[in-house]
């Protein structure tokens, strides 16, 4: 039976309506992004870890807020003992594993750092104490912004901070939340607002990450005060329905999607080379030549590393890529920083699988214990020198 | 009271119930006041500033209104339109470009002026336009609208007060008069383009926000020509589904309150000439600036080509002038006026060129507009004159070609490009079509479950009321 056109009856409109939300009811049961992630994973091939000291999970403690209060678990050095903190992104504490390797249950693989340390107590007893500062992806704009906080707040400030410099990093530039969260230190805010320039490059970073800060903490502001809003009101009473309150997990496995659709789909992997150039490029290096500069103003030794890279990955244009490496050495060179290109140390049997193919950034506990080597080969003679000279 | 809130739903939902119990004159003032509460919602202190361009406008208009009489009663009824049209765009200039002048002025070595700090009402661009227009049409004749309750529903009916459409009274009084209720389809199709107006700007106009305001920041000096073209038709999408986004939800708005607005967008970035986009994008903007300035100067520069020319420039800086107090709004006004000064000169020999070259040319033409209007946007969106020269030299010379960005953000890009391509057509005709004129029944029906589930999760997963629509500071 056929209605005139443009006629909705009521039985349509109620049909409509329950249909609508037996939709949402059926929605909210299941997380359809997170079934395909799983499918798209393959049962778990995409990345393996084995577990960490600093493994992902907990990497964030280096990062922020959670700094302030990482930093209060710290034990401060003995009398005598000079920290030596490492900086750098996800290669410096996490054990990636194999195609097909299986992960080893309680146990912790060693990270470069602390084979590095143990070496350096070898040399210097008693001297040092390592801390490690590394955090996900964390770029030199945000290594920057870090170093603020342990050169102008921190109780103990670094003797020695090891820079661990990956190229990889380079391309992105920003202040990301977790980071922002130390703006509610004074004093960080004070040295940041004494340090900032608004001619460097990183400045509009800076500025940007300070304003975010402002409008989140309004808002959490306003939902830790609980001040009645009808807005806040709604939002609270759409809690009831699971569509919304799962929306932020849903909505990370969405991206997940993307992204496992972006590798499997499109080819576009992390080992896919890139270009390397552009503003983000011209902040890292100010941030890095403005991280030396703040080092040594605050009389910290300063000893940087070119991150190892796959041997099995051509994931650089190789002109960028020498280019990038003598700017660094010619940097570093300027500065009077201890440079060591460990580019080459890690061989490829070393490292992990990622998603679609060997991994780009991150090695295996062995790959760990090449690098802590290298480094204790490069650096640790002249830190045991130093140590009497503090 | 931003249009992608909560609150907003809730209260909309309150207006269409409240509109339909009430009728007349109750109608009216209730249409009246949520449209007042809806502002206040903003900022109650320019409340006033609404109603007393309103009130004013429409006594002014009582005085302009064609009546029989003498020269002498002529020129007074044109003395009152000057000085009434004054006054309303004397608010505007007031709110919007004292600090400007000021500072112009403050660059001749004695003048020390203070410069004003005013915060500019939201939608007074566009509310002071519709009262222009409105004082313009009654002195050619045009009806009054009264009494004052129903006239101030012209500049102040929420959905379309803050970024438009810019109404005309003829399309606006005979609906309000007539009072007639929206029927469930139309509101229906309220609906559909409201959750469409959502989707685009949470999922598609937000996700390249950040792209955008990455790239335009530290003076983009670092950009490659590459960067700064994808940056250009990024920020381009990005203001796209942001002010096409708000236009959907302000008709659907008031679809469900049972008035149909004027579109306001028909897929721009396909027109193949810039005076085709300007038919196409911000279209009331375009015929209000086309009716009220430019076929008027038009006629008084007569067989003179050139001089057309000149005010074509001019007007379109003045369109520039009007987005927003600064050099590079005006820059970017005469770029577009440059634009269609350039297709005018064109279109002589293009004619006398061998037919087979038609179609070949309407490719180009239309490539040649999308690049063309694209740059245009690094004026818009650059923060000084200096950064837009710079990008603008950076892309024309196709200084360095070396992609910087990561790749999700070119993805982005793509995928906003291919939604506007693949799916704005689409949804356009969907939404053209007369919702009086579907027949429901059709099995197809039941689709809209489904369509509204899954706009809903998206809207859930992609909320963040507090970012705002481009055009509010306009």
């Amino acid at each position: 039976m056929r209605g005139a056109p443009g006629e909705l009856s009521s039985a349509r409109i109620v049909g409509l309506l329950a249909a609508t939300l037996a939709i949402l009811a059926i929605f909210g049961a299941g997380n359809p992004f997170k079934a395909f992630a799983g499918w798209t994973s393959g049962g778990g091939e995409t990345v393996r870890m084995q577990p960490t000291r600093l493994d992902p999970a907990h990497a964030d403690v280096t990062c922020g807020k959670d700094l302030l209060g990482s930093l209060a678990g710290v034990p401060t050095p003995d009398p005598g003992r000079h920290r030596i903190v490492f900086f750098g992104n996800s290669q410096q504490y996490t054990a990636s594993l194999p195609r097909g390797a299986t992960v080893v249950a309680d146990h912790e693989a060693t990270i470069a750092s602390d084979v590095f340390g143990a070496a350096l107590e070898r040399r210097a007893p008693g001297a040092y104490t390592v801390y490690n500062a590394s955090a996900p992806n964390q770029t030199p704009v945000e290594v920057l912004w870090q170093a603020l906080y342990w050169f102008k707040v921190a109780s103990v400030t670094p003797a020695v901070i090891v820079v661990q410099s990956s190229f990889d990093s380079y391309r992105k530039a920003g202040i990301r939340p977790k980071y922002q969260e130390l703006l509610v230190e004074p004093r960080f805010a004070a040295a940041l607002a004494a340090f900032n320039r608004p001619d460097a490059p990183w400045a509009g970073d800076f500025l940007a990450a300070q304003h975010d800060r402002e409008v989140r903490k309004t808002e959490v502001v306003t939902a830790k005060e609980e001040r009645w809003t009808p807005e806040v009101g709604l939002r609270g009473a759409l809690e009831h329905l699971p569509l919304y309150r799962e929306r932020a997990a849903r909505k990370e496995n969405f991206l997940l999607d993307l992204y496992s659709v972006r590798v499997l789909a499109l080819g576009i992997s992390p080992t896919t080379r890139r270009h390397i150039a552009g503003q983000a490029l011209t902040q890292s290096f100010a941030a890095m030549t403005d991280l030396l500069r703040l080092a040594r103003a605050s009389g910290a030794r300063v000893l940087v590393y070119n991150a190892p890279v796959n041997p099995a990955v051509s994931m650089f244009y190789q002109d960028e890529y020498d280019a990038y490496v003598e700017r660094l050495r010619a940097l570093t060179a300027a500065e009077s920083a201890a440079f060591v290109d460990l580019a080459a140390a890690v061989p490829s049997d070393r490292w992990g699988y990622w998603v679609d193919g060997p991994d780009p950034i991150h090695f295996n506990e062995e790959g760990h214990r090449v690098l802590a080597a290298r480094l204790d080969e490069a650096f640790g003679p002249q830190l045991a020198t130093l140590a009497h000279e503090f | 009271m931003s249009f992608t809130s909560y609150t907003y739903l809730a209260f909309l939902l309150v207006a269409v119930v409240l509109v339909r119990l009430t009728s007349g004159r109750v109608r009216e003032v209730t249409l009246l006041l949520l449209s007042l509460v809806f502002y206040a919602a903003w900022d109650v202190r320019f409340v006033p500033v609404l109603l007393a361009v309103g009130v004013f406008t429409y006594f002014a208009a009582h005085a302009v209104a064609r009546r029989d009489g003498d020269a002498a009663v002529s020129r007074r009824r044109l003395a009152w339109l000057a000085w009434s049209i004054a006054g309303v765009l004397g608010v505007l200039a007031v709110f919007k470009y004292s600090t400007m002048l000021v500072e112009l002025v403050n660059l001749l070595p004695f003048a020390r002026l203070p410069v004003p700090n005013l915060v500019l009402p939201l939608g007074i661009s566009f509310f002071t336009f519709e009262c222009v227009s409105y004082l313009l049409d009654v002195y050619k004749g045009g009806k009054e609208l009264v009494p004052l309750r129903r006239f101030l529903l012209f500049p102040a009916f929420w959905p379309h007060m803050v970024a438009g459409p810019i109404l005309r009274i003829k399309e606006f009084a005979p609906q309000l008069e007539a009072a007639t209720p929206a029927r469930a389809a139309e509101i229906l199709a309220g609906i559909d383009r409201l959750l469409i107006g959502w989707l685009k700007k949470l999922v598609l106009a937000n996700a390249l926000a950040p792209l955008v305001d990455q790239g335009f920041s530290n003076g983009a000096v670092a950009n490659s020509a590459i960067d700064d073209w994808v940056l250009a038709l990024a920020f381009g999408l990005q203001i796209y589904f942001d002010f096409s986004s708000y236009t959907d939800i302000a008709i659907g708005s008031a679809r469900m309150l049972g008035f149909k607005f004027p579109e306001n967008f028909n897929l721009p970035y396909h027109a193949d000439s810039p005076t085709e986009f300007w038919n196409r994008w911000h279209m009331t903007l375009s015929r209000w600036i086309r009716d009220y300035v430019f076929f008027p100067l038009n006629l008084r520069a007569g067989r003179r080509v050139w001089l057309r020319y000149v005010y074509l420039v001019l007007v379109m800086a003045l369109v520039g002038l009007w987005h927003g107090a600064g050099l590079c709004f005006v820059l970017w006004g005469a770029w577009h006026g440059a634009l269609m000064v350039g297709h005018r000169l064109l279109q002589g020999p293009a004619r006398r060129l061998p037919e087979w070259t038609e179609k070949p040319l309407a490719v180009a033409g239309r490539l040649a507009t999308l690049a063309l209007v694209n740059a245009g946007w690094i004026l818009f969106r650059s923060p000084t004159v200096g950064q837009a020269g710079r990008m603008l030299r950076t892309m024309f010379t196709l200084r360095g070609l070396k992609p910087a960005f990561s790749v999700n953000d070119y993805l982005v890009v793509i995928l906003a490009l291919g939604a506007y391509l693949a799916v704005e057509p689409l949804l356009k005709r969907f939404v053209d079509r007369d919702p009086l004129a579907v027949d429901y029944t059709r099995l197809r029906f039941w689709l809209r479950p489904l369509a509204y589930g899954v706009a809903l999760d998206l809207v859930f997963m992609f909320d963040k009321s507090n970012v705002a629509f481009i055009y509010f500071q306009f």
